[in-house]
């Protein structure tokens, strides 16, 4: 009875109508057409980037990264694979673990996207994958770092950015390298890091990794983050007295804390090396002037890089950001390359023959030899090319001096104290 | 562990100590006389650090000469803030106040940012970086010029605050409009000339610390708020809320405890030594060292 009584909904009603309408147009703007018409005109890819909050700084240099990389490829005729389709980006937010699991939902349910780049930090990363692999929609990580995105096997995520073990892995390689070159002897290694995500990562990363380098971990320095001295920690190394010191950090600390190397005159024996975002930010080596000289920074790329391309591609994109294409712009600018060649080899917008195609990667030329010599996911989707190379700053410049292959200057080691 | 060790941690948590009594200064001043909290605070410290820049980079001033000149400036416009957002609102519940404060927070913030930009920035002064160095216990202890001035500057304030608290006109007047406001005014003391002078003086303040601790450290629109506010904050607190002996002792106690911590604990527990001080000290002199005293 009671339901008869009901009176109608028309809010409900019309919403139903109008949904019903718009289902019926987009039907008729987008499905028919491409019937009727031999070529696809755009498919679309989704970037998940952090825009807004505390990396929006990055994610908006990525951003602008993504966007050349797209105009040049439309530019040049578009996906030949997919009957010359352009592409269209779809950028949305990844500010946070929540954000960045909505708007994958949203970028393949609403938009329909073919591909996900991102998601710039390792925990969105690690649970907007996880959604993507479910929906069969092929995900590219060129800038979250955490060894597990492709431990956990996921078949349609493929990472072309190092692990975070590699930056102890290969930041002791180099070391001794450079060590064994010099003929210097190299032991004692301390530790200074912020007591932050990535600080703690990388604490973590070389307390595990160094004894097997033959390095001796001689004190793990942690500093609270906005510290307002660094005294006590350069009192201590210098009773460590180590032989080299591998730090990380923001650049406001660093500047503070190199500010402060200089006021208590203290220098490690052979060279201080930084890893990390804070010690590669030209910002940082500009404030710090002198006191940076000398110093060495650890990253997957500098545009001082003995690559083909490299020096074209860092000043295209100065031309429009105004700054050097480091923070992830390059190898995310990278990463759309590599995309848009495994859908040109796909030939196809379905989310299995992408993985294959991204899978079956081979490439030994084109735009991502400006970082790369060669790109190709091993079966965890994990790119084994993806190595850090090491730069030395002079007066606000960072120039790779290691590994030999890809320096442009010759390393000075041991490093003489900044003056 | 060695003598020396000990001895260079610290004197360089004393000079510590020293740098944060500057910065509270200003603060402790507001506090006490009118009772509201400045979240502005931090970001008059940021103006004259970045004011220091200017003066430096531009006209090639020494932060140390033209530190008077931007306490002079930041009072003035201190004054101007309280007189056009405060004073309208002293009629109603401090809570107002305050809010106001963190709004002119904000917009200092947004200005900041909006006239120097969001990127670090360093007062290159050559001579900063330079140490006094003195032999002790078998070992060399280093003090950088940069913080001695700053401790120096910050024991002559308290002296002179002190001083002019307890004998001139307007000290007096302050301290009476503390205790009671409304009984200062039927004394016949200006309550709305004292709180627009203070409001200036405590801006001046934080400019001068600013300007005064830019060639030790950098800066960047949020530097005050990040680095020093919630340091200050325990200073006053800790020291007794109006109290320049006790912002001065304050700051000694925070920053040698922070030294001491960081020696026994790690630099990473640091803060937790210092506000576990706070906390005891607190507990057992609820209203501060002083004891709610401001002279």
């Amino acid at each position: 009875m009671a339901k008869h009584d009901k009176p109608v909904d028309f809010d409900s009603l019309r919403r139903r109508v109008l949904g019903g309408l718009v289902g019926a147009g987009a039907l008729a703007a987008f499905g028919f057409p491409s019937i009727g018409r031999a070529q696809a005109q755009s498919v679309k890819i989704g970037f998940l980037l952090p825009l807004t909050g505390q990396f929006a700084e990055s994610g908006n240099s990525i951003k602008v990264a993504v966007e050349m990389a797209v105009e040049e490829i439309n530019a040049a005729g578009g996906l030949s694979g997919l009957g010359g389709a352009r592409i269209v980006p779809v950028f949305a937010n990844s500010t946070n673990v929540d954000e960045a699991n909505t708007e994958t939902n949203r970028l393949i349910a609403s938009e329909g996207v073919i591909a996900i780049v991102g998601a710039y930090s390792s925990g969105a990363t690690i649970s907007s994958t996880v959604i993507a692999e479910r929906a069969g929609v092929p995900y590219l990580v060129p800038n979250a770092l955490a060894d597990e995105i492709t431990e956990r096997g996921l078949t349609y995520v493929f990472k072309t950015v190092p692990n975070f073990s590699q930056y102890a892995v290969n930041g002791a390689q180099m070391a001794k390298d450079l060590s064994a070159k010099a003929g210097v002897p190299l032991k004692s290694v301390a530790l200074v890091r912020e007591n932050n995500f990535f600080g703690n990562v990388v604490g973590r990363e070389f307390a595990a990794h160094l004894p097997s380098a033959g390095l001796d971990l001689v004190r793990d320095n942690v500093f609270p983050s906005n510290p307002t001295s660094f005294e006590d920690i350069i009192v201590r190394l210098k009773r460590d007295n180590p032989d080299v010191v591998f730090a990380a950090g923001e650049p406001s600390s660093i500047t503070l804390l190199f500010q402060q190397l200089r006021e208590l005159r203290y220098w490690p024996k052979l060279g201080w090396i930084g890893v990390g975002g804070g010690y590669t930010n030209p910002v940082t080596h500009d404030n710090l002037g002198k006191l940076a000289n000398g110093l060495i920074v650890v990253n997957d790329w500098f545009p001082q890089i003995n690559r083909p391309g490299a020096a074209e591609v860092n000043e295209r994109y100065r031309a429009r950001a105004n700054k050097d294409m480091l923070g992830n712009a390059n190898t995310t600018y990278a990463g759309v390359y590599i995309l848009a060649d495994a859908l040109n080899r796909a030939g196809s917008t379905n989310g299995t023959a992408i993985r294959d195609a991204l899978r079956q990667t081979d490439l030994a030329d084109g735009m991502p030899s400006f970082m790369y010599e060669r790109v190709w996911f091993d079966e965890k989707g994990m790119m084994p090319g993806s190595i850090l190379v090491g730069a030395q700053v002079n007066n606000g410049r960072a120039r790779v001096v290691w590994p030999d292959n890809y320096k442009v200057d010759e390393p000075v080691w041991p490093v003489p104290a900044p003056r | 562990m060695e003598l020396d060790l000990i001895a260079q941690i610290l004197l360089l948590g004393l000079l510590q100590g020293g740098v944060y009594a500057l910065v509270a200064c200003g603060l402790t001043l507001i506090y006490g006389v009118m009772k509201i909290v400045n979240f502005a605070h931090a970001e008059f410290l940021t103006l004259g650090m970045y004011l220091a820049l200017v003066a430096f980079e531009q006209f090639g001033l020494n932060p140390y000469v033209v530190a008077p000149v931007i306490f002079g400036l930041v009072c003035v416009l201190g004054a101007a803030f309280q007189h056009i957002t405060i004073r309208p609102a002293l009629k109603h519940p401090q809570i107002n106040q305050m809010l106001i404060t963190i709004g002119i927070s904000t917009l200092l913030v947004g200005l900041i940012q909006l006239v120097w930009g969001p990127n670090n920035q360093v007062v290159r002064l050559p001579w900063a970086r330079n140490t006094l160095d003195i032999e002790m216990f078998g070992g060399e202890i280093s003090l950088s010029y940069a913080r001695l001035i700053a401790f120096g500057v910050a024991i002559a304030i308290a002296a002179v605050a002190w001083w002019a608290l307890r004998h001139t006109r307007m000290g007096m007047g302050m301290r009476a409009a503390s205790q009671n406001p409304f009984a200062a005014q039927l004394m016949g003391i200006d309550v709305s000339r004292i709180n627009l002078v203070t409001f200036g003086v405590g801006a001046g303040l934080a400019a001068l610390a600013g300007a005064l601790i830019s060639p030790a450290f950098f800066m960047n629109p949020t530097f005050g708020k990040e680095y020093f506010l919630l340091t200050a904050f325990v200073i006053v607190v800790l020291g007794t809320m109006g109290n320049f002996a006790g912002a001065l002792i304050g700051g000694l106690v925070i920053g040698i405890a922070e030294a001491i911590g960081g020696l026994l604990l790690g630099p990473a527990m640091r803060p937790m030594v210092s506000l576990s001080v706070f906390v005891i000290v607190l507990l057992f002199l609820p209203r501060g060292i002083f004891k709610g005293r401001l002279t």
